[in-house]
């Protein structure tokens, strides 16, 4: 409502003379306006003031207004002829309005630019303006060149050019200098770290499984469809499999210490995975085979034999065996299960009976067979020789044979001779007359001379066999299994004391050396010059003849390294008795008699970790152990061992598989956006291979 | 006047305006959505939708300075333009950030400068909207550069009451009375504030003054006081169309000058993004 006027006056009349010709929207005004007292004349548009002029002089000397007629003062000019000024006094014009915001908005623009010219020229501050936030405490010592390539020069005129060029951004290759993935060497680069074959094969595969009569898309999906076309990508399955995927399409930087930058945000899946669905709620592909390979143990050892059968009155609990790894996601076996679990039962697959490696006659028999003649002292009985199975595995079956007659026949004679002649009367150390022996006796040791040089060949065969496993040089195991050449023999060196061997080996074969150093015993408290530690005993003396071990450890490097090479041999009945070497001893456990050769040796209980690794799909078991806290709440023993050993011997308990364990419906009951989360990542892998986060380049971090 | 048309029509028939801010909000939106499940970077589609928009918002002001463009588009559409696409700004800003504040100094200044140009524009869309109303309902129409002559001409009248009382009443509480409370009353722009504030407690303050003087007043001195009155309300009008027609006038010194500013860090911006970021 307007307010009546005071007193009928107007504060602004409009009237032809009475009011003034106001210019607002001059760049200047009168510099009396302020004061109220501003001129007719007004400024000029340069800023001069208007009501001054320049007089103008009549020939008789006096002056006129320099005005045009109509704006003259009136006053006329002042002062005197020869000295004519105006007679008005000038003002200073005021800048208008709209002149000043002009030139604020100059200031701001020249103000902006010239803070960010000085900022940007130190390259101290250049690097703190570029910078769009701290980086993750992984990465807090890196510079801004160690990611990206627009940097190396820290030249603003470099920025540019980079952003105009298709240089910018941050350079993979510059993460793949610390952070190594398991895949191959370029496969890093591919789309889930996999090579585009195996993608591809994927990416067929589910989408052969994709359910049919899924709801249609939403209309936001539909553009995002158009959308994809448009930028040239076709097709459900999004983008080539051959697409280069960088880093940081994923992982994201400088949003602070503690930003999570291993985690990508879930929108990101979305650029390739088009498939049309909105969220693992609604219309997520059904599972298929969910719940089984991750529960296929090791065939040797069956949960129905033991946590059924041995332990099934102690209701071991299953934590007493199993943990989460350290990702959470696959159960493993406790570090010590061996000894807290297993030894129980087996302790005598560990501390077995000396296994004996290389046996040969002892030192005196040896002696008769180079000297029939000879009759070492003490020796009254040619003793035995049984071939170890190392040396049957070593030789041909036929040099037992024919050493095994040769020794029998020898052993009748040396019988005969000590029955004869049972001591040596002369005294001189060999079978004589004088001994009581008849000359055709002796000549009957003739006969056999082939007999002792074939024992002789054969023993020296063995010990061969012995030196080449004292002398630490293993290469000859090689040709003699007939290995491949990648088959690696390092283990098996590093588990055998070689130098004291050596040692021990110079003083049996020597018939001058002392007897004392003919005995040996090595373990892993004998202080050794090379620094071997073993597991295990090595034993062995002049009197038995043989070299034997024996260890005490699960574990034994030794028995180990020589299981390992039992799938290696190159011929099947090598492989064969190498196996049945340990067919009471470790292979009762890690050796799977119902699989090929080639990967019958089984130290892990579990799943594969590498077969593991590779899978974009995971069930993370800790959090769900600690939620059901009890195993059997989702495994079930069966009844008997499954008929397929590969197998689980467990099966999804009836009341998961009756509420769709293999589907999603089960995992949904708690799986939702609101409570445990639902995101891809929560049980997608994006990268198919272990990644190692390594800082393998030391001159990355400053 | 155009610009005043325009916002009466915005605020009195705000159906298409708000059709369109809805409309092309949700549009926006949906097209960032699309684009985040394209290109699975939320920060493309709306860092170039919100460049665009604030040049089209910028070329408002340059639009003034150029005078063929009347010809083309109205300057009412210019300002109802600016003022949707102003509101739609905030929309795409908020899709482009985010919640809190950017951590990187150019980010968080154009943030700041944001943030500073959408709080000056809604106040200078709220202001323009209520002052004009607030001087119609006033009853007198004063250009603004014409305020100091009139006050002026009102003080010169006011001082030839003071002395014709002096001389002709011989009153001594009428001069009193001006040297210590209408001298610098008529001396410039007074009680801005309260002005500002729909305050009318000053002025009251001054009448009731005068009411006081005029107890002990003669009859000569009561008409003289008369006129007194008149020029004190006369003057709070002007004062009243001063403070709401400076505010009007002035709020664009920070709104533009921003404005400019921001254009010129998010030139850096783009180039940094592009030079550094992951998506380039």
């Amino acid at each position: 409502m307007s307010r009546p006027h005071h007193g009928g006056r107007r504060l602004q009349l409009t009237g032809y003379k009475a009011s003034a010709y106001e210019r607002p929207n001059d760049r200047w005004s009168c510099g009396r306006q302020a004061e109220g007292r501003p001129c007719s004349f007004g400024p000029s548009s340069s800023g001069s003031c208007g009501a001054s002029c320049s007089p103008w002089v009549r020939r008789d000397g006096g002056a006129e207004c320099g005005m045009p007629a109509g704006e003259r003062c009136g006053e006329g000019p002042a002062g005197e002829p020869g000295s004519w000024r105006c007679s008005q006094v000038s003002c200073q014009p005021a800048p208008s309005t709209r002149r000043l915001r002009g030139l604020a908005n100059a200031v701001a623009v020249l103000v902006t630019l010239g803070a960010l010219a000085l900022g940007l020229s130190h390259p101290a501050s250049r690097d703190v303006i570029s910078n769009p936030g701290p980086l993750s405490n992984h990465h807090a010592a890196l510079a801004c060149a160690d990611c990206h390539t627009a940097a190396v020069k820290s030249e603003t005129a470099s920025w540019t050019a980079a952003a105009v060029g298709n240089h910018g951004g941050v350079d993979s290759a510059k993460c793949r200098e610390c952070h190594q993935l398991s895949a191959g060497e370029h496969a890093w680069h591919y789309a889930h770290t996999l090579p585009a074959a195996t993608l591809a094969a994927l990416q067929s595969d589910a989408r052969g499984r994709a359910r049919p009569g899924r709801r249609p898309p939403g209309l936001l999906q539909r553009g995002a469809d158009l959308l994809q076309r448009a930028y040239g990508v076709e097709g459900e399955g999004g983008y080539e499999v051959e697409h280069e995927v960088e880093c940081a399409l994923c992982h994201s930087e400088h949003h602070g210490r503690s930003a999570p930058v291993r985690e990508a945000p879930e929108h990101r899946c979305q650029v390739c995975h088009t498939a049309r669905f909105e969220s693992f709620e609604e219309g997520h592909p059904e599972f298929y085979s969910f719940g089984q390979r991750q529960l296929a143990s090791n065939p040797v050892f069956t949960h129905v034999q033991h946590y059924g059968g041995y332990f099934g009155e102690e209701s071991l609990a299953c934590a007493v065996c199993h943990r989460p790894d350290e990702a959470g996601r696959h159960m493993v076996l406790q570090p010590s299960v061996f000894e807290q679990v297993c030894l129980r039962c087996h302790q005598h697959r560990v501390n077995l009976e000396p296994l004996a490696l290389v046996q040969t006659l002892p030192g005196p028999a040896r002696a008769w067979l180079a000297d029939l003649e000879s009759r070492p002292a003490g020796l009254s009985e040619l003793p035995e020789v049984e071939p170890t199975q190392l040396t049957r595995l070593l030789l041909p079956d036929a040099e037992h044979e024919k050493a095994e007659r040769a020794l029998k026949i020898l052993r009748k004679r040396f019988r005969s001779l000590i029955r004869k002649a049972p001591d040596d009367k002369d005294g001189d150390g060999r079978f004589s007359p004088d001994d009581g022996l008849k000359s055709r006796d002796l000549k009957k040791l003739a006969k056999v001379k082939d007999d002792a040089e074939l024992a002789s060949a054969y023993l020296k065969r063995t010990e061969q066999l012995l030196e080449t496993l004292i002398a630490g040089d293993v290469e000859p195991l090689r040709e003699v299994l007939a290995l491949p050449a990648k088959a690696s023999l390092e283990e098996l060196r590093r588990a055998l004391p070689s130098a004291a061997l050596k040692q021990f080996r110079a003083a049996w074969f020597d018939p001058k050396g002392r007897s004392s150093d003919r005995e040996l015993s090595i373990d892993a408290s004998t202080s050794l010059s090379d620094g071997w530690k073993g597991g295990g005993r090595f034993v062995a003396s002049d009197e038995q003849g043989g070299l034997s071990y024996r260890g005490y450890t699960h574990e034994d490097p030794l028995l180990k390294a020589l299981l390992g090479l039992a799938p290696q041999a190159g011929r099947p009945e090598q492989q064969e008795a190498m196996f049945a070497l340990f067919a009471e001893r470790c292979g009762k456990c890690h050796v799977d008699p119902s699989r090929p050769a080639a990967s019958r040796v089984q130290w892990q209980a579990v799943l594969d970790p590498p077969e593991t690794a590779r899978r974009l799909t995971f069930f993370a078991h800790e959090p769900h152990v600690e939620f059901e806290s009890d195993c059997q709440g989702c495994h079930v023993l069966r009844p008997e061992p499954p008929a397929k050993r590969s197998l689980s011997d467990f099966e999804i308990a009836p009341r998961w598989r009756s509420r769709g364990m293999r589907n999603q419906a089960g995992c949904l009951e708690c799986h939702t956006q609101e409570r445990y989360g639902s995101g891809c990542q929560t049980c997608h892998d994006y990268h198919a291979g272990e990644q190692t986060p390594g800082y393998g380049s030391t001159s990355r971090v400053k | 006047m155009a610009s005043s048309s325009s916002l009466r029509s915005f605020v009195r028939r705000p159906t298409p305006a708000l059709l369109l801010l809805g409309g092309g909000g949700a549009l926006l939106w949906a097209l960032h959505a699309m684009h985040i499940r394209v290109l699975g970077h939320p920060a493309w589609f709306s860092g170039w939708t919100l460049l665009v928009l604030m040049l089209l918002l910028t070329a408002y002001n340059l639009r003034k300075k150029l005078d063929f463009l009347p010809r083309m588009i109205s300057s009412r559409a210019w300002l109802w333009a600016h003022l949707v696409f102003g509101y739609l700004s905030f929309l795409v800003f908020v899709l482009h950030v985010g919640p809190g504040v950017p951590d990187g100094p150019v980010e968080a200044l154009l943030w700041l400068q944001y943030v500073g140009l959408v709080l000056t524009g809604a106040l200078g869309h709220l202001i323009s909207r209520r002052f004009p109303r607030l001087l119609a309902d006033r009853g007198q129409e004063v250009l603004f550069e014409r305020i100091p002559l009139l006050t002026r001409q009102l003080r010169e009248r006011v001082e030839r009451a003071v002395l014709r009382a002096a001389e002709d009443a011989d009153s001594e509480a009428i001069p009193a009375f001006y040297r210590e409370h209408l001298a610098a009353y008529f001396a410039g722009p007074a009680h801005v504030i309260a002005h500002l504030g729909a305050s009318r407690r000053p002025v009251e303050r001054l009448l009731a003054g005068l009411d006081a003087v005029a107890q002990l007043s003669g009859p000569d001195e009561r008409e003289l006081l008369e006129e007194l009155r008149e020029a004190i309300e006369l003057k709070d009008d002007l004062d009243f169309h001063y403070a709401h027609q400076a505010v009007l006038k002035y709020w664009l010194f920070f709104h533009v000058p921003l404005a400019y500013s921001a254009l010129v860090v998010t030139a850096l911006h783009v180039v940094l993004v592009y030079a550094f970021g992951a998506m380039s």
